[in-house]
């Protein structure tokens, strides 16, 4: 009785043919996900250039300034920079000085509640 | 003549040539594509890094308020925007160059400020303060026009790495 069979052509081919599709979906992937990355990145990068330009803005506008905004994403303030409180978070720079509310060093004081942010030159 | 049917054919080895090319097409752009935004990111925090650097040695006094070389912590040149304060300038003059990157959080990057009577040389208002840039490509300027006492004069801030 005849048995149908497979070639060893055939049987190499499919698996080459099967190592070039898990290779293309894996780069495909690869892709993807730094443009997810990206994505993520560019966001938190216009957020904390946000932050930042908001704290020159009333370190440059002297004593008595304040202004209050919200932002979207978790974020630390240091006295010259700002972190984006994430694994992938990015970090940027300013120009003057910021503290916490709590810190009573620096000309500028920061105080962060649900999501609201106090700016105020104190 | 073989009878059995063949999987690995001419067709599918230009097929496949031609998804690999495409494929490697598509990553090369990619890579590219990451570079240039890269750049671009670096060019505008260098436009912004110097507009606000500026914007707060001409129009802030810094801090503290009267701060001088020992004490300063941001400096600032000013007594009220755009007036500039002489004595100020001359201790900005004075301050070590890397203690004014870190003071100005510009750690990464290399500057040059000048200050030039607008009417002609002028000893008692001409200053320069940093390392004049060389032939970089990377450098962003920022003009301002100021008063010191009662002579007009354009404060230069340049940027660059």
């Amino acid at each position: 009785m005849p048995h149908a069979q497979i070639s060893l052509e055939t049987l190499t081919s499919i698996l080459i043919v099967f190592i070039f599709f898990i290779v293309s979906m894996g780069l495909l992937a690869e892709i993807n996900s730094n443009a997810q990355f990206l994505k993520e990145q560019s966001s938190q990068w216009n957020e904390c250039t946000k932050i930042a330009r908001l704290i020159e803005e009333v370190f440059v506008q002297g004593p008595g300034t304040q202004v209050k905004a919200q932002f979207s994403y978790p974020f630390i303030v240091s006295s010259r920079s700002v972190y984006m409180n994430d694994p992938n978070g990015v970090t940027c720079d300013f120009t003057g000085m910021a503290a916490p509310a709590s810190v009573s060093a620096g000309t500028v004081r920061f105080s962060d509640t649900n999501g609201w942010v106090v700016v105020r030159n104190a | 003549m073989r009878e059995k049917g063949q999987f690995v054919s001419f067709d599918l080895a230009v097929a496949v040539l031609v998804f690999v090319f495409m494929l490697f097409f598509l990553f090369q752009s990619w890579s590219t594509n990451m570079g240039q935004w890269e750049k671009l990111r670096q060019r505008v925090e260098l436009e912004e890094r110097t507009q606000s650097i500026a914007k707060v040695l001409v129009e802030t006094p810094g801090f503290p308020p009267n701060w001088n070389v020992s004490d300063v912590n941001v400096p600032g040149l000013a007594i009220r925007p755009g007036l500039l304060n002489s004595g100020k300038i001359a201790s900005f003059a004075a301050m070590d160059y890397n203690s004014v990157r870190n003071a100005l959080n510009i750690a990464a990057f290399d500057f040059f400020a000048s200050v030039l009577a607008e009417n002609g040389p002028n000893p008692l208002i001409d200053r320069n303060f940093g390392v004049a840039p060389g032939l970089v490509h990377n450098i962003a300027s920022v003009e301002r026009r100021v008063l010191i006492g009662d002579e007009y004069a354009v404060f230069r801030f340049q940027l660059f790495r």
